[in-house]
């Protein structure tokens, strides 16, 4: 059908692959058990996964499905269902040398790193892990979730996992596998090409590629602007709070995800506040999630998790969302404070 | 490994969910002298991270922490107070900025 194999082509442009290595499929998570489980598949693939402890759960439940992740660790560990982690350092980055490590033993491992995580912004050391792939010979999994629609999507992956939210489309999935990768489909081959097994919904696809299209064609526009209005968050926050922790490398990251804790505040009480100025902020804080835990990507960094604000900037961000948040955030976070007695904690 | 002493003084913050288990450490920090230990038992998931986090803030030293034996979720963490706090404190991306 043509207008599928146009939207193809469009998603193929955005990721830096053919249409043909372009797939859609249900939703971001099919696309992650997709990836996870066709290269798992493949014949010559070690049962094994490598992946970034700071990768996002929808991922880690598709190689594990309930893991329990452990307390942070310097080392990587090895989990169920052959899953080994690697660690990473304070601003959520994993060491290239821990792969390598990893590697040695496990030399047929697929291997699954974000380019950037998309709760504290920090961009993974792309080019290295594209490089370390190649050598071993086995595919990298990159979850490109967080750059989409923002920035320019790195090269060097095998296999690519992505899906509409970012650009505002509806929220199905897309895979990309290049060809001559150790992938394959780990159940039914594909009838329709360009849709995944048990996916027809063609219309999606098709607004899907139009907005990336259309978010492509100014995308250096959007990352230059968010950055800027992203910088000015980070900074605003750092020099307006008192005790307040903000996560992720402050340079190589995404444009538009800023985090930040805020010492002895509850989480969920400074949501809310925000909220009655129609700030609309998320939280990694375990107050603040239905499950009770807190943020993964934050406990697997060593950073406070409690009083955390998550923000993730729309690409028309406008600059006056940010002037009020930075102007309400201080005295929210004061009264709370107050509140709690904690002065000269 | 060497394990920590065992802290006469233990802050009971079962069933108390975050931040309260890391407010109670560090008002009793407050008072105490600097090189003291303590030892703080919480459920809470997120002490986890945020009591060793809140160590790093503070100055302190993160001893230990161990699963509280016959307390199923319940973990027992030791910490050493450090030295009076003078508002000086390490710059660096995710460490807090104080005023």
């Amino acid at each position: 059908m043509a207008l599928l194999q146009a939207a193809r082509t469009a998603v193929a442009e955005v990721l830096g692959c053919r249409g043909d290595e372009v797939w859609f499929c249900s939703s971001g998570q099919e696309a992650a058990r997709l990836a996870t489980h066709g290269a798992r598949a493949f014949p010559a693939s070690e049962v094994g996964v490598v992946a970034g402890a700071v990768e996002r759960m929808d991922i880690l439940d598709a190689i594990s499905p309930g893991i329990e992740l452990p307390p942070r660790s310097a080392s990587p560990w090895i989990g169920p269902d052959h899953l080994v982690l690697l660690p990473v350092d304070s601003v959520g980055r994993i060491d290239p040398e821990d792969l390598v490590e990893v590697l040695e033993t496990r030399p047929a491992s697929p291997v699954v790193i974000q380019q950037a995580n998309s709760e504290v912004g920090t961009i993974q050391p792309v080019e290295r892990i594209a490089a370390i792939c190649a050598d071993y010979g086995v595919p990298w999994i990159m979850d490109a979730v967080g750059p989409l629609g923002y920035m320019p999507v790195a090269g060097g992956w095998s296999v690519l996992i992505a899906d509409g939210r970012p650009v505002g489309a509806p929220p199905i999935g897309v895979l990309a596998v290049r060809s001559g990768s150790a992938w394959v489909w780990p159940e039914s081959a594909p009838t329709i090409p360009g849709c995944a097994p048990g996916f027809s919904d063609v219309p999606s696809a098709v607004a899907l590629a139009t907005a990336l299209h259309a978010h492509h064609g100014h995308l250096a526009a959007t990352e230059q602007h968010l950055r800027d209005l992203s910088e000015r968050l980070r900074s605003g926050v750092v020099e307006s709070v008192p005790d307040v922790a903000v996560h992720g490398d402050s340079v190589t990251r995404l444009p538009q995800a800023v985090t930040f804790s805020c010492l002895y505040v509850d989480a969920e009480a400074v949501v809310r506040a925000l909220d009655q100025f129609a700030i609309q902020v998320g939280s990694g804080s375990a107050c603040a999630a239905r499950s009770g835990q807190p943020s993964h990507v934050l406990a697997a960094m060593g950073a406070l998790t409690h009083g955390n604000v998550r923000v993730s900037l729309p690409v028309e961000c406008p600059d006056a969302w940010v002037d009020r948040l930075l102007d309400v955030l201080p005295g929210e976070v004061a009264a709370l404070r107050a509140e709690a007695g904690v002065q000269g904690l | 490994m060497t394990s920590a002493q065992d802290p006469s003084v233990v802050l009971d913050e079962r069933g108390r969910p975050c931040p309260a288990p890391v407010l109670a450490l560090a008002r009793w920090a407050l008072g105490a002298e600097p090189g003291s230990l303590v030892a703080v038992l919480t459920d809470d998931p997120a002490a986890e991270a945020d009591i060793p986090a809140w160590c790093r803030m503070r100055g302190a030293e993160h001893l230990e922490a161990r699963d509280e034996p016959n307390e199923p979720g319940v973990r027992r963490h030791v910490v050493r107070v450090g030295a009076a706090r003078d508002g000086a404190s390490g710059a660096g991306p995710g460490v807090p900025q104080k005023r």
